[in-house]
């Protein structure tokens, strides 16, 4: 019994080594590299859950999302009402509304980042937020702590969950204690839809 | 009176100029602000116009450009921590201490009456469901969380108009408590930086040290711009203080060359160095006693004492060497007088440039003048060379030529072009130019205006404010950050009612734990504000001056608002017409100085009196025409110069038509050479300004003096 209890400590601590969250300070991790180098084009449905500290209800909007890199994507929110978020290198369009990037820096800033992380470089990522990482099996999970003032203001992380493919989880823990998941599901079709505003 | 008693009355009051400047004006002010130039009040009817240029024209912008954000805001950062050092403690950076959660928090004692216009609206017209439901949309669907706590703000009331205040400037974001821009995948950080004017010397040097650090700092991936009013006035003021240094130092050792040349004593080099230096000092003097902070531009228009001086001490010292000097003092006793009645007018022009060049000019000229007689040499041994060509030209000749000037005068006259914009009269360097024209791309700054709106207190401001929105007349002003306690009033009248009739409703869609209660808050007072960042915010839009305050608002240049209490002012207009108005004083008072020297020279030299008076003013014209041809349209600052020339100009044509024997006409034409190179040298300067009037008065000057010699001297052979 001793060298079994002996063997699944060590079976666990073994496994818990390879989940071990450590911080990531230049090389972009290799799963995540991975992931990235594998998403070109992609189209999910994602379901996105707001939980309220003020409230008992969970709200619940879905809808499809479509993504291109070095394109941009469109977030098409089908209920409870519809609402079409589309973002290209330097416009984007609410609703058909089109406007300049330019007109909302942060969120443009942030696009930026994203491609550029997508592209496998990690320094502006880095420069904004603290970067845990960690993997196990085929999955990997990245904590972001905003390392800047302005943003730590508003979110106090966000954790992103993801395979070698797709991304599958994205759960943002706001300073007012609002939480919000998104949840996405890779769809087999790609959507017709096309990235222009 | 004895010529003891003369000589110590000249020293005293002079003793006593300088004892009373060092007591009651040291330490001593120069402006050097070319908007100061203008009193922009003066056609506004008692309203503060010119504090508008004030509150605009005293920031520097200064611009970090990179693709790496990291570069650009550690750059930032240490342009900062160098601005607060005790190197620059003329400039202070501007505080974006912005904090959303501190000015959310500030904010929420007054909640009830900060409403923007669109909730307001809608709550007047009592459509209180549409607000409740556009909450409950905006709080369940989007990624967001609500920028308020919901207990406190459930409807998004204060949150709208947080984000309405947020939008107001469009171009920069507030981003680690800089201003923040991300365009076309680079950052820009920009930091504004406030410029104390009081110390008008350690601005001008520590502007010009900054811009030459930042200039070093360039790197392929890192731009750093820097623009605003104090740069184009500290850099002007620098390269033309050296300019002149060196021009002045030329011109003067070309005075005393000449002076050698002419008399070869070196005594005389000594009472030419006196009396200009003796001059100089009294003018400056006067003009510390008699005026805050004299302009630099008068000292440089004050270079004009040297041509007089030398003048006034080349004759003086030439009567020393002859018999009879009778003539030679008489000469240039019609020269002083005709020069003195030449920039009296200026004293009574009401244009505070040219009274202190009125100043400088009569007091500097009265001490060379006086000094010379009380204290200069007697008797010199020594003979003048007489020029020896006869320097008179055939009738015929002259006839042709005369008839030739009027020619050009008159063909030319109507092609002749006016410029009092002064934007045109002022063209920076091109680096410094470029430099504005990206950061006024980022300002997104498009042609506006300034409508002032005026009350006794900030309350009536406000409902001043209030009521010209109130006809659709839309922009961002006082009244858009605080509400006047009136319209507080009535907004938390209207909040209460949105309460009392959603409130259930919007607790059953969102499923809250509490339901939502009013409760009654303060109302808002601009003088009570916490937060820094609103504090900052609300100064930049408000002036005190006199009784009233004052509030500023930028609007298009074409709004049209009917309130006695409203107006709209155009800086940049008002500056051209303030100087349009400025160039048609200095025509009338061209006009008069015309007319009351045409007076005294009929009292000196009776019928004659016209043909003194001819030179300078052909002179003038003939340079005019000559400026045409070149393209230049004649601004304020030719005409000014053209009193210059008149006042030198006489000075040659009594001596070059008065003058009987050849000795005297050498040392005419040394003074002449010498003003002549003196001025012409000012050509050279980078200064637009100072270079239009160094073209003006080598054209005027040298034509008075050829004109004088070779069409209106008398034949002296026969």
């Amino acid at each position: 019994m001793k060298k079994l209890n002996k063997f699944i400590f060590v079976l666990l601590s073994v496994c818990s080594m390879n989940a071990f969250a450590y911080p990531v300070t230049g090389e972009m991790p290799e799963k995540l590299k991975t992931f990235a180098e594998n998403l070109e084009s992609v189209s999910a449905t994602f379901k996105q859950t707001k939980i309220l500290p003020e409230s008992t209800k969970h709200f619940i909007s879905n809808g499809y999302v479509k993504f291109v890199k070095n394109v941009g994507f469109m977030w098409h929110q089908e209920k409870p009402s519809k609402e079409v978020f589309t973002s290209t290198l330097t416009t984007y369009c609410v609703n058909g509304e089109t406007k300049e990037l330019n007109e909302l820096p942060y969120f443009y800033r942030i696009q930026s980042m994203i491609d550029k992380m997508l592209n496998g470089d990690m320094s502006d990522f880095l420069f904004a937020f603290n970067v845990d990482y960690s993997e196990y099996k085929n999955t990997w999970t990245l904590v972001a702590t905003p390392r800047l003032t302005n943003i730590a203001d508003i979110i106090q992380n966000l954790t992103m969950y993801g395979s070698t493919t797709d991304l599958t989880k994205v759960v943002m823990t706001y300073d007012d204690g609002t939480i919000v998941i998104l949840e996405f599901n890779r769809s087999k079709k790609d959507f017709a839809d096309e990235i222009i505003c | 009176m004895k010529s003891f008693v003369k000589k110590f009355l000249f020293c005293f009051v002079i003793i006593a100029g300088i004892i009373a400047t060092a007591v009651f004006k040291t330490p001593i002010h120069i402006q050097t602000d070319l908007m100061s130039l203008v009193n922009t009040n003066e056609n506004s009817q008692q309203w503060p116009t010119d504090k508008i240029s004030d509150k605009f024209s005293s920031v520097i912008n200064i611009v970090i450009e990179s693709r790496d954000e990291k570069i650009a805001l550690k750059n930032a950062n240490q342009i900062i921590n160098q601005l607060n050092s005790e190197q620059f403690n003329t400039l202070t950076v501007q505080l974006n201490n912005f904090s959303l959660k501190n000015t959310t928090k500030d904010l929420i004692p007054f909640k009830n009456g900060l409403v923007s216009e669109t909730r307001r609206e809608l709550l007047q017209q009592n459509k209180t469901k549409q607000i409740a439901n556009e909450a409950i949309k905006q709080i369940s669907e989007s990624m967001m969380p609500p920028l308020i706590s919901l207990r406190e703000d459930p409807f998004l009331l204060l949150s709208d108009y947080l984000m309405n205040l947020n939008t107001s400037n469009k171009s920069w974001t507030l981003h680690n408590n800089l201003l923040w821009q991300y365009k076309n995948f680079k950052h820009y950080f920009m930091i504004p930086v406030d410029v104390d004017t009081k110390d008008s010397n350690a601005t001008t040097k520590q502007i010009n040290l900054l811009y030459k650090q930042l200039s070093t700092q360039n790197t392929e991936n890192l731009h750093i711009y820097i623009s605003g009013i104090p740069l184009h006035t500290a850099i002007m003021v620098q390269k033309s203080q050296s300019q002149i240094c060196v021009l002045s130092f030329i011109a003067a050792m070309m005075a005393i060359l000449f002076s050698y040349l002419l008399f070869r004593k070196m005594f005389t080099l000594l009472t030419v160095i006196i009396s200009l230096s003796v001059g100089f000092l009294c003018g400056a003097t006067a003009l510390f006693l008699c005026f805050k902070a004299p302009h630099i531009l008068t000292f440089v228009f004050g270079t004009t004492l040297i041509g007089l001086g030398i003048d006034y001490s080349f004759h003086f010292l030439t009567g020393a060497t002859l018999k009879d000097k009778k003539q030679v003092y008489k000469n240039m006793f019609h020269s002083f007088l005709t020069t003195l009645v030449c920039f009296l007018p200026l004293l009574f022009s009401g244009v505070s440039l040219l009274q202190q060049i009125s100043v400088f000019t009569i007091v500097g000229l009265t001490t060379i003048y006086t000094g010379l007689f009380l204290f200069g040499p007697q008797k010199i041994n020594f003979k003048i060379k007489p020029v020896k060509t006869n320097l008179n030209l055939p009738r015929k000749t002259k006839n042709v030529i005369f008839a030739l000037i009027g020619v050009i005068i008159v063909a030319t006259l109507p092609f002749v072009k006016t410029e009092n914009n002064m934007n045109q009269l002022y063209r920076p360097d091109a680096q410094i130019a470029a430099h504005e024209t990206i950061i006024q791309k980022l300002n997104n700054v498009q042609q506006s205006a300034v409508l002032m709106i005026r009350g006794k207190t900030i309350q009536q401001v406000l409902e001043t404010e209030e009521s010209i929105k109130s006809n659709d007349t839309d922009f961002f002003s006082l009244s858009s950050i605080v509400p006047s306690i009136k319209k507080q009033h009535e907004n938390h009248e209207l909040v209460k009612n949105l309460y009392k009739k959603e409130s259930k409703y919007l607790k059953q869609k969102l499923e809250l734990k509490k339901l939502p209660v009013f409760e009654p808050s303060l109302y808002l007072i601009p003088e009570n504000i916490q937060s820094p960042f609103l504090n900052n915010w609300i100064n930049k839009l408000i002036i005190q001056d006199g009784d009233y305050v004052y509030s500023l608002a930028q609007v298009s240049p074409d709004t049209r608002i009917n309130n006695a209490n409203a107006r709209i002012i155009s800086v940049s207009e008002s500056l051209t017409q303030q100087i349009e108005k400025y160039s048609l004083k200095t025509y009338r008072l061209l006009a008069i100085c015309a007319i009351c020297l045409l007076a005294l020279l009929t009292v000196f030299y009776k019928k004659r009196a016209i043909i003194y008076l001819m030179p300078s003013m052909l002179a003038i014209l003939l340079s005019i025409c000559i400026l045409t041809w070149a393209g230049q349209p004649i601004t304020f600052f030719h005409m000014l110069s053209f009193f210059i020339v008149i006042g030198l100009g006489l000075d040659y044509t009594i001596f070059n038509i008065n003058t009987n024997t050849n000795e005297e006409m050498r040392p005419i034409f040394f003074s002449f050479l010498t003003s002549f190179i003196g001025f012409g040298l000012l050509t050279f300067t980078s200064f637009l300004l100072i270079k239009s009037m160094g073209i003006t008065l080598g054209l005027g000057l040298g034509l008075s003096y050829l004109i004088s010699l070779f069409l209106f001297r008398p034949d002296k052979t026969k």
